[in-house]
């Protein structure tokens, strides 16, 4: 028999305790000072590292990590890759809390609510104490993390949506490819007129049953009608964020043609969405669609080839010339990072050619998942290698078009305007529930009332 | 007996009471402090979250009642009530199909228990999966509905990508999860005494006559819960609408909650979206208050 019988006053003295250390435990904030000991002064630095993606970057992320700390004992990266909608409810909330990682992905729109919030540190005087080691003249897109003159991140990845096209089906039908237009005649041989002409002749009704089963183009939709409305001459936004252009004379105009494309069945009607029925890109049923260069160029992964040949060519040019749209993703230090030297070290690496090709030689393929960060890196064998399948110079020529301050990072509620307002509009357009005129109208009224008041 | 009385009322009960409720009220705290934490702490919180304009990440500037007044000048948030109370169609509807469906399940059939399984499936299965599925049906040139309908000389509408058609496809959509409603009723109606249905045979009673005068007061209590779960689920519908039609087409299925989180988690409108998800608070309150206070002349309990 047990004599030690628990007895109900010690049960709730013992259970109180440690409810109380637990809660204790919980409230105390770890010192985090070092230890003067020489244990404490061996401990590895750890740095942080957040950005949104999926298994295949977080393989890439502790690839790079890898390397780095090689080339930097004592400094340890920690690096996660989370999901975009996750990602974009942890860091924001981190920042808020002043428990981000030490460096993180800033997209434009989390660019600038990080600058804005004071969440970013400015990058300007290490990066200017480390020419010409940066090179910073080298990073695409640089206007993108600057503001108000300084710098607040170096890119992680830079992109451009351009158009994929199935040189199998230009073959079939005849034609000559878009790029092979591009490169013989510039904007006079890959226009909006010619693109209708090809276009015209590309979409077909496979089994007669009077419904196309392939179409010549699906790419309205998302940043891909903004590069067309830019290539129409219109805008968003003037350059000042202050002014709705949707329905400027020349952005209607380019509503007008995405609206004839629809009409001629260049591209389906929104309603039909045609992605769902197999009639995609993928599938080798859509002549061309919109893309961005860094995720497409996925499909030579040799897990993931596509049973046909295809390339990359820029939108066609309008009356506005050539327009692609792109951006970059920055990495960013942490204000509240305790070690922003080494973050700012693992960064620059980061973006540099070296990781580039130092991972290359390790046998992974910064190409496949990655966007440049430089225009040195269209000419490293590290992206022209993997792409090598690929008309490389004119990928370079997407990001040559590419508008390089795109209004993104620049106003407020930039999703909104560009994925709710904008979207439904030219999605009215499309079905014919609206004019473009009054297409254009609605967003512009919505975007003063709900943006710019 | 007498003891216990007089413990609790005289002087012993004082300290007796007392350290039994402190012991009483230790046992309970891990939940109290849970609740006080994470519940009301969050609602209090977000009370006051209401009363800012927040991005997140960055500084709360106070805005008062600010938030509130825009909200009455939102054009979206009167169109996502408006939307949410349309999709409220769906509550009678699947009260109606899910007490049809129990009743049919309440014979004593062949294959009751494979009925039973198959009818109430749907509603556990995972909102997204069952999404993308409508997804497939709905769809204007393939899905299955279009498909039958053509059989029959009709050309299908856009579904959900028509601004007409998309909230009655989502309505339609709704009833496949009938089987969590029907299980209830299902419960209730296996709890009348059969007694009462004898009685009323004995009497003459036609099958209606005991539908309507014996099953329908008897399981009142249960259509009464039916219909609170249906409506504040209505008031919540998110999924169908985050997946299927992200609002669209022309904001024709912005419900009220996707409107609350495009605020909360998309454009980063922390304070707007705060004041939203009181206002639903309040919204739903009120329903639910009106839906029991009307309940009295209509629901039968046996006490």
């Amino acid at each position: 028999m047990n004599t030690n019988r628990l007895t109900r006053r010690s049960f709730l003295n013992l259970a109180g305790t440690m409810s109380a250390a637990s809660l204790l435990a919980a409230c105390a904030v770890p010192t985090g000072a070092p230890g003067t000991s020489e244990e404490a002064m061996a401990e590895p630095v750890v740095i942080g590292w957040a950005r949104h993606g999926n298994e295949v970057s977080q393989a890439t992320e502790d690839t790079l990590a890898g390397l780095f700390q090689d080339a930097n004992p004592g400094v340890e990266i920690d690096a996660l890759a989370l999901p975009w909608s996750d990602y974009n409810t942890k860091i924001p909330i981190d920042i808020a809390g002043g428990t981000a990682p030490d460096t993180f992905t800033a997209h434009p729109a989390l660019m600038i609510n990080s600058h804005a919030a004071g969440g970013a540190a400015n990058l300007t005087e290490r990066i200017n104490a480390a020419e010409p080691g940066i090179n910073y003249a080298d990073i695409l897109y640089p206007g993108d993390a600057e503001f108000d003159g300084d710098i607040f991140g170096l890119p992680q990845k830079s992109c451009t949506h351009q158009i994929r096209y199935n040189k199998d089906l230009f073959a079939e039908a005849g034609l000559p490819t878009p790029g092979e237009l591009y490169w013989s005649g510039g904007a006079d041989a890959w226009n909006f007129n010619s693109f209708v002409e090809i276009g015209q002749q590309l979409t077909k009704d496979l089994d007669g049953d009077g419904n196309p089963d392939q179409y010549a183009y699906a790419g309205i939709g998302g940043t891909g009608n903004v590069a067309m409305l830019r290539a129409a001459g219109g805008d968003i936004f003037d350059e000042a964020v202050t002014q709705c252009l949707v329905n400027s004379p020349e952005s209607v105009s380019g509503l007008e043609y995405m609206l004839s494309l629809v009409e001629k069945e260049i591209i389906p009607s929104p309603e039909l969405m045609v992605n769902e029925l197999g009639i995609n890109f993928d599938t080798g049923r859509m002549a061309m669609a919109g893309g961005t260069t860094c995720d497409s160029v996925q499909a030579l992964h040799p897990d993931k080839r596509l049973p046909f040949a295809w390339d990359f060519v820029v939108l066609p040019a309008g009356p506005g010339g050539f327009r692609c749209w792109g951006d970059t993703d920055q990495s960013v230090v942490s204000t509240s990072s305790p070690n922003p030297d080494q973050a700012f070290d693992w960064i620059v690496f980061r973006a540099s050619l070296e990781a580039w090709e130092q991972a290359y030689d390790g046998g992974m393929k910064l190409a496949f998942t990655d966007g440049p960060t430089r225009w040195s890196t269209f000419d490293s064998r590290a992206f022209t290698e993997p792409l090598g399948e690929l008309d490389i110079p004119m990928i370079k020529e997407g990001y040559r078009h590419t508008n390089p301050d795109p209004f993104v990072p620049r106003s407020k509620d930039p999703y909104r305007v560009l994925f709710s307002i904008y979207a439904t509009e030219v999605n009215n357009m499309l079905r014919g529930a609206k004019t473009p005129q009054e297409a254009a109208d609605d967003a512009c009224a919505l975007i003063d009332s709900e943006i710019l008041a | 007996m007498a003891t216990s009385i007089r413990i609790l009322n005289g002087t012993v009960r004082g300290k007796l009471y007392w350290r039994r409720t402190l012991e009483g009220y230790l046992f309970i705290s891990p939940w109290i402090i849970g609740f006080a934490v994470f519940t009301a702490g969050a609602l209090l919180g977000s009370f006051g979250i209401s009363l800012t304009e927040w991005s997140i990440i960055g500084d709360r500037y106070w805005v008062g009642a600010g938030n509130y007044v825009k909200l009455v000048q939102d054009q979206f948030f009167w169109k996502s009530l408006k939307v949410t109370f349309l999709y409220l169609l769906n509550v009678p509807m699947n009260l109606v199909l899910g007490l049809l469906l129990a009743l049919l399940l309440n014979q004593k059939i062949q294959g009751l228990g494979l009925f039973r399984t198959v009818f109430f499936l749907p509603s556990v299965t995972a909102g997204v999966a069952v999404s993308l599925l409508w997804l497939w049906i709905f769809n204007p040139r393939f899905g299955v509905i279009n498909v039958l309908l053509s059989k029959v000389g009709i050309q299908g509408p856009m579904w959900l990508g028509s601004e007409t058609w998309a909230m009655p496809a989502l309505i339609i959509m709704s009833i496949w999860g009938v089987g969590g409603s029907m299980l209830i009723y299902l419960a209730a109606l296996q709890g009348i005494p059969t007694a009462l249905y004898e009685a009323a045979t004995i009497d003459g009673a036609s099958h209606l006559r005991k539908f309507v005068y014996i099953t329908i007061p008897m399981i009142s209590p249960v259509l009464l819960l039916n219909l609170i779960i249906g409506v504040i689920g209505s008031f919540q519908v998110f999924t169908q609408a985050f997946i299927m039609t992200r609002g669209g087409p022309n904001y024709a299925t912005l419900f009220y909650v996707l409107y609350l989180y495009q605020h909360a988690f998309q454009w980063y409108n922390m304070g707007y979206a705060s004041a939203l998800a009181w206002i639903l608070f309040v919204v739903i309150l009120v329903c639910t208050f009106l839906i029991l206070k009307m309940s009295r002349d209509w629901v039968y309990y046996e006490d």
